[in-house]
């Protein structure tokens, strides 16, 4: 039963990315570049999507995944999103910082929440940027994305909708003994994600 | 040639609709575009476009909000989104179609279609309209007409006991205990009827004089008309209506 909830909320984060909206909208993207005669930016679309795609699909089993090859798939998520609304203040690359390249950590988790505040960023009036920091924290992975404040009190009524996938999975994770987390709002920091994968 | 806007948070899905609508799509010309519901609204109230095409999924306001900034809408609009979910909401706005992202240039094809039939049969019927109010001082049966979402509906003067005003909508109280909606304001009908024994004895009422049974006095007072309804007169109008009456 447990593994079951397990597959499941893996599932749900899994379509969740690979929605049909978000499909709808990266082939519409690349509809325009063609009716633009811009192929060579349609081509780069297609060649992004391909990525992200091929990683979904190859991680849609696997309930951990090593942090460097999901910082990978998000700052090719990142570049799409960059693509499809043009906006500087998205970061250029994200890194793992000091953390270990091989640390296991739930796939599509980070996804969720960097997809949200990428939207939260495009509210924001310019130059105000979105910053993304991973870090070592114990034995553990920590994610800090950084917003200005002045949309922290809008973030709250989007974030129980948009992040509700991940939330539950990390938090079925941790019922079952395979992580330790913790999810924390600050008001400058808006959000510290800290996930600490349990070896057994 | 109806002139459009868009308004799209993505500049690609923009720039995309425009080239669609340039270059494939007879009869319609982009005078702007928008990356925002506020932009948008900028965008409108400058252009008076025909026709808006509108992203629902946006930063700040959803496309939803955009109804909020105009009463009545002037314009046709045309939902273009990636969320299907959003379908029936759309239907329950005045919007005229709704395209799901990756546009299909067929299906776009015949949504400027149904903006364009739409606009050719409003204006007939404004005309016929203009045409029928203009002939009613030679009608030995006087009647008006309205506008309906299908047509016209003719309306014998006799056969109105008051009519009630809210915001762009004016409703019909018939003496065959129909009620008539029809989307235009009071202050049209105040003008239209003035001449039939018509008063405005309310922001919100205007009634037929020869259909009062009774007024009862008050700060304003109150009339009952002859199908029983209560309609206040306002503290305001009170002086003018009486007047009214002395002349009846």
């Amino acid at each position: 039963m447990e593994n079951n909830d397990l597959d499941n909320s893996l599932l749900n984060s899994y379509k969740a990315f690979t929605g049909s909206h978000f499909l709808f909208n990266v082939i519409n993207t690349i509809q325009s570049d063609l009716l633009l005669n811009r192929p060579k930016e349609a081509f780069q679309t297609l060649q992004i999507f391909n990525r992200l795609y091929k990683y979904a699909v190859r991680c849609s089993n696997e309930q951990f995944t090593p942090l460097d090859e999901e910082i990978d798939f998000l700052n090719q998520y990142v570049s799409m999103e960059q693509i499809r609304f043009g906006n500087s203040k998205l970061p250029k690359s994200i890194s793992c910082g000091d953390c270990p390249k091989d640390s296991l950590i739930p796939t599509f988790v980070f996804q969720n929440f960097i997809e949200n505040s990428i939207l939260l960023s495009l509210e924001l009036p310019k130059p105000s940027g979105l910053h993304l920091t991973f870090t070592q924290k114990q034995k553990g992975i920590n994610l800090c994305i950084k917003l200005p404040t002045s949309i922290e009190n809008q973030y709250h009524g989007k974030t129980e909708s948009k992040t509700k996938y991940a939330e539950k999975r990390l938090a079925l994770l941790a019922e079952n003994g395979l992580i330790d987390f913790e999810l924390t709002w600050h008001k400058n920091e808006f959000m510290n994600l800290f996930i600490n994968h349990l070896e057994h | 040639m109806l002139t459009a806007i868009i308004i799209d948070d993505e500049a690609k899905s923009r720039e995309g609709l425009e080239a669609m609508l340039q270059n494939m799509v007879k009869d319609v010309s982009v005078v702007a575009t928008a990356d925002s519901v506020a932009s948008g609204v900028r965008a409108i109230e400058k252009n008076a476009p025909d026709l808006v095409f509108l992203d629902i999924e946006m930063p700040k306001r959803d496309g939803f909000a955009l109804f909020e900034a105009f009463n009545p809408i002037n314009f046709e609009v045309i939902f273009i989104t990636a969320h299907e979910q959003y379908a029936l909401k759309a239907f329950q706005t005045t919007a005229i179609d709704y395209l799901l992202k990756p546009i299909d240039l067929d299906l776009l094809v015949k949504a400027v279609d149904k903006v364009n039939s739409k606009r050719n049969l409003d204006k007939v019927n404004k005309n016929f309209e203009v045409f029928m109010n203009n002939q009613k001082n030679s009608s030995a049966h006087q009647q008006i007409a309205i506008s309906s979402s299908d047509g016209l509906i003719f309306i014998k003067i006799d056969n109105i006991i008051y009519l009630r005003g809210d915001g762009a909508y004016t409703y019909f109280f018939l003496k065959t205990g129909e009620r008539i909606t029809v989307s235009k304001n009071l202050k049209e009908y105040e003008i239209l009827l003035g001449e039939y024994d018509f008063f405005r004895v309310h922001k919100s009422f205007l009634i037929h004089m020869h259909e009062m049974k009774k007024y009862v006095r008050g700060e304003g007072g109150y009339v009952v008309m002859s199908n029983g309804d209560s309609v206040d007169v306002s503290k305001r109008r009170k002086e003018s209506f009486m007047a009214a009456l002395s002349k009846l």
